[in-house]
């Protein structure tokens, strides 16, 4: 368990953009892993098996969390309607050029945080879960071109998240 | 991996060197803990409280056939139905009466609404529109600022 717990932790949260609960389906993978011991022990691709667990638990968290919530949180932010803009060419700077692996973590998954929900299930989906577009949009239940516009606008408010927190153009591109 | 990845596309690669080169995140210390606790818990737990695949054999061979004889059972007592509507029909005839009586109620509303001054209704029902989305409004800005932010 130790071995595959910081993946499915991390698996869950950058899912569903939350500890508590990444917490929760991290705990729910093992125990069900427990169920399937005897085939997972020495199944090399019992990581993989964890992983998608861990991320068809996530999707059916925020499935049902949507449902319930749809109405409120699809609400669209004052600046989410607006097509994207290209993100500035970032000025180089040394003051934060020089971040540690960990707090450039800390920094990139705040500013994943900060994304509409679905901008960043469809980016987690595709760059962390190397999901193809049709996946991710089965999954999510909408339209491949809404993934893909999603996508789009995801990576340039990322990027504009990250230059606001200071991030210099050398860490965007280390 | 996608086939429709551009290999070209520069924001693309930008962004996807950058997630990909992140580290996992750390999970809490006291998962293992939890976990572990939560599988003593089950262990602990009497087998009627767990999930019918986890009960004992003889168990759920009993339960199969417990439900097989009820269905049985209740399958012959509907063949008895007559009876058991002549032995109902007391219990019917009183629930019918009571329905009567409260097919009463719309025309006493209709009666009392009539009474009162068209202003006031317009009022009330204007009234009742802004209250709703009043409260609509406050539930959604509490579930943005109280639950979306956490």
């Amino acid at each position: 368990m130790r071995a595959y717990q910081d993946m499915v932790f991390t698996t869950a949260a950058r899912l569903t953009g939350r500890d508590a609960q990444a917490e929760d389906i991290a705990q729910e993978v093992f125990l069900r892993a427990y169920q399937h011991f005897e085939e997972l022990r020495a199944n090399p691709s019992a990581g993989g098996w964890l992983k998608t667990v861990a991320r068809n638990l996530s999707l059916n968290y925020l499935t049902r969390h949507r449902r319930r919530w749809q109405l409120f949180s699809q609400l669209p932010a004052a600046d989410e309607e607006d097509a994207p803009a290209e993100p500035q060419i970032p000025v180089p700077d040394t003051h934060l050029s020089d971040l540690l692996l960990e707090e450039r973590r800390a920094l990139i998954d705040d500013a994943l945080g900060h994304l509409p929900e679905r901008q960043r299930l469809s980016l987690v989906l595709y760059h962390f879960e190397e999901l193809a577009y049709d996946e991710i949009a089965k999954q999510l239940r909408v339209p491949l071109a809404t993934v893909k516009s999603d996508i789009h606008r995801a990576r340039h408010a990322l990027l504009k998240q990250l230059q606001s927190r200071g991030m210099s153009a050398d860490a965007l591109e280390a | 991996m996608g086939t429709e990845r551009d290999p070209d596309n520069a924001l693309e690669r930008q962004v996807h060197e950058l997630l990909r080169a992140l580290p996992p995140r750390r999970a809490p210390e006291h998962l293992a803990t939890r976990v572990l606790e939560q599988l003593a818990q089950r262990a602990a737990m009497p087998w009627w409280r767990r999930q019918v695949m986890q009960w004992p054999t003889l168990a759920r061979l009993s339960f199969a056939l417990l439900a097989a004889a009820l269905m049985l059972l209740s399958l012959a007592g509907s063949s008895r139905l007559p009876h058991f509507a002549n032995a109902t029909a007391p219990v019917l005839s009183w629930g019918h009466h009571m329905l009567a009586q409260l097919s009463v109620l719309p025309r006493l509303l209709t009666a009392l609404v009539g009474l009162l001054p068209m202003a006031w209704l317009q009022a009330f029902l204007v009234l009742a529109v802004f209250a709703y989305l009043f409260l609509f409004g406050v539930g959604a800005a509490a579930y943005r600022l109280l639950y979306l932010e956490r």
